[in-house]
């Protein structure tokens, strides 16, 4: 690999070959401080992109999670669970006699 | 030869140089040309040109925060909000305006005329319909209309429908707080719409924010009412039920705690669902509990009572002459109820068989100044302090007012105006040992799940002495146990009220009316250390209409579930004390 740079130098570009290793080593380090730059700028997008699909998702969650608190206040409506304790399950209201009073200490 | 070579290379050396110069020239001019451009984009078009860019990458996205939920004590919600979508038109951009037209009323529910009349405006945003509900919205999004838009936006609801609506209130469409405590509390509660700035790709799509994100400020403070979501609703459930049994006009309930002034139930009857106010007729979205005062009638007379007993002029035992029933002031007959004859009676008899002439005596030996004193400090003519709006601070004429017949008439609760709100305080003075607390309906200020103020009970003032209140809460137990207040006992646990049934005036005819009344009962449990103060006030009942036929059950109802609710045991229960260990 060496002999043929060497030769490329020489007979082609007609440069000395440690020009042209130079050359090839400044380019080599101009691409990877370059890659060094745009790199975590590529990832922060990658990232802000997940970030915007989780906070998408996040509000719809987020969205169903209160329609189904809503849902659950209204089924427990004192008013509702009075009515079908009286009417579907048939459930009275115990006398004086029938209540135990329990403390805990 | 050699000079004709010469004489070539000189020509193609000024012919070089021409042509350098040439280019020279044009590179100049172009360069002349680059920076004119530049200059008149880097310059002139500057600010055009970065809001352009900035629209292209920027774009703002808005976050609602909607109004603070409301909770009861034990943080049930009583009120939220639901995300809904409300829908409007751009009507230069619609371009097959009567199919438009169509699907929006069909989808929509909506009058075809109203819709098609909205889609000819020559406005640019016109609404067509706010807070639809969210399946409306869905389906009329499936038709892909042109010019047909959608805004999010917050509606409040009510998940609990009826009850306390009165004190709760509700919202406009804008959710402004328009009764109740959403209006009271409209500062604290009001929803905040946060816009923040979003950088974009090339297709459209939110990568992250310019600013950083600030929420935490923005969000709503949540508040937590003293009201109890039980003792609410079994207060509104008894209390409709008598008043629909009596074909009342109305009714109202109150349910205190009297040792802190914090509201545990106030119901109005009729009631309406605040999630559509606008089907109900106005004069029931009033909280009469509060807004509007009555002549108390017989459940006044513990008042002349306590001023009597705190100034020394009497003792429970002292007797009074009751007339045999008649008496006259002025040209003025003063009778008993029912025709009742009653000769020398005690103090506690006056009260406990309510005798309007016993009252009256009392009222004289307290005298015209001291007992308008304790009218005052007792909290009637003032406003309650209570923060909900619209409170009327009731009617009572200044003592330099009154007439001959004043002093009689007020200790039996007639010729004064009282608030519910009014009452009931007054009552709690006399349960705890003689304190004038301020009632209160919040209980705290919640943000992010965290207490952020707790409203404290506040003591206006004391009124009367402790052995007073003592004297009067043995005058008020003989009420129930052997006066008109019957029907307000509790098995095993001991009450102490006031029952009264008080004539209407009738504007029209300037006398008091002889088939309407005001049906009441006020009273404390368990009367020697008592948790809870009620009133009830059963406006205009048919057929019966003493306060304790009418209205004394329904205390008796509210006290019996509400004490077994807050553990408190009557002495015919078996009470087990367990040691967790």
């Amino acid at each position: 690999m060496f002999d043929g740079v060497n030769k490329l130098a020489k007979s082609w570009l007609h440069v000395s070959s440690k020009d042209l290793w130079m050359a090839i080593s400044i380019s080599i380090l101009f691409m990877l401080g370059a890659l060094a730059l745009v790199w975590p700028n590529v990832k922060k997008i990658k990232l802000a992109y997940e970030y915007q699909d989780l906070a998408r998702e996040h509000r719809v969650l987020l969205k169903e999670n209160r329609l189904l608190n809503l849902e659950r206040e209204s089924l427990r409506s004192l008013d509702r669970v009075h009515r079908l304790a009286k009417s579907e399950v048939g459930m009275k209201e115990p006398g004086v006699g029938k209540i135990i009073t329990i403390f805990l200490k | 030869m050699a000079k004709q070579n010469k004489q070539t290379a000189g020509t193609f050396r000024d012919g070089i140089e021409g042509r350098i110069k040439v280019v020279s020239v044009l590179l100049f001019l172009f360069g002349a040309a680059l920076i004119a451009r530049l200059a008149f984009l880097q310059i002139i078009q500057h600010d055009t040109l970065v809001a352009k860019s900035e629209k292209q990458y920027l774009s703002t996205v808005k976050t609602h925060f909607g109004r603070g939920i409301i909770y009861d004590r034990n943080l049930n919600e009583l009120a939220r909000n639901v995300e809904t979508e409300s829908v409007y038109i751009n009507p230069s951009e619609i371009f097959d305006r009567k199919a438009t037209a169509r699907i929006l009323s069909a989808t929509l529910k909506l009058d075809p005329d109203q819709v098609r009349k909205k889609i000819s405006s020559k406005k640019h945003f016109v609404w067509i319909k706010r807070k639809s509900p969210l399946h409306e919205v869905a389906e009329l999004k499936k038709s892909g209309l042109s010019g047909v838009g959608y805004v999010s936006e917050q509606k409040r609801f009510y998940p609990k429908r009826e009850l306390a609506a009165s004190v709760l209130g509700f919202v406009g469409m804008d959710n402004q707080g328009l009764a109740g405590i959403e209006h009271a509390y409209q500062a604290k509660l009001k929803g905040a719409t946060f816009r923040q700035v979003m950088e974009r790709d090339a297709r459209g799509r939110n990568i992250q924010p310019v600013e950083g994100l600030r929420n935490s400020n923005l969000r709503n403070y949540d508040l937590a009412l003293t009201l109890d979501e039980v003792i609410q609703f079994t207060t509104e459930y008894h209390l409709k039920k008598q008043v629909e049994h009596f074909k009342a006009d109305s009714g109202m309930a109150v349910v205190m705690n009297p040792h802190t002034g914090e509201i545990y139930a106030m119901a109005n009857v009729p009631q309406f669902n605040p999630n559509r106010y606008g089907a109900f007729p106005q004069q029931v979205w009033k909280n009469n509990i509060i807004a509007s005062s009555y002549e108390p009638g017989s459940i006044f007379k513990p008042i002349v009572a306590a001023a009597a007993l705190d100034k020394g002029l009497a003792r429970p035992q002292d007797i009074f002459f009751c007339e045999n029933g008649k008496m006259e002031i002025g040209n003025v007959h003063i009778g008993e109820a029912s025709d009742h004859k009653f000769g020398w009676l005690t103090m506690r008899d006056i009260i406990a068989k309510s005798s309007n002439i016993g009252a009256i005596k009392i009222a004289q030996q307290v005298g015209r100044e001291p007992f308008y004193e304790y009218i005052r400090k007792f909290g009637f003519g003032e406003k309650s302090g209570l923060s909900l709006p619209g409170e009327s601070k009731g009617q009572l004429k200044e003592q330099k007012a009154w007439n001959k017949l004043s002093l009689a008439s007020i200790s039996f609760g007639h010729e004064i105006a009282v608030t519910p709100i009014q009452m009931v305080s007054a009552l709690a003075a006399i349960a705890n040992g003689g304190n004038l607390m301020e009632p209160r309906i919040t209980h705290s200020l919640i943000k992010d799940g965290r207490v952020i103020e707790q409203f404290k009970p506040e003591k206006i003032r004391r009124v009367i002495s402790e052995k007073t209140s003592r004297q009067l809460v043995e005058i008020l137990k003989s009420v129930v146990k052997t006066g008109t207040g019957k029907k307000a006992a509790l098995e095993g646990i001991d009450v102490a009220g006031k029952t009264g049934t008080a004539q209407k005036y009738n504007t029209k005819t300037q006398s008091y009316s002889k088939t309407e009344f005001i049906s009441s009962f006020i009273g404390f449990a368990p009367a020697d250390s008592p948790r809870l103060v009620i009133l009830v006030m059963i406006d205009n009942p048919k057929g019966l209409h003493w306060g304790s036929v009418v209205a004394a059950p329904v205390f008796r109802e509210i006290a019996k579930k509400a004490l077994r609710y807050l553990n408190v045991p009557s002495s015919k229960e078996r009470v087990f004390i367990l040691d967790r260990a």
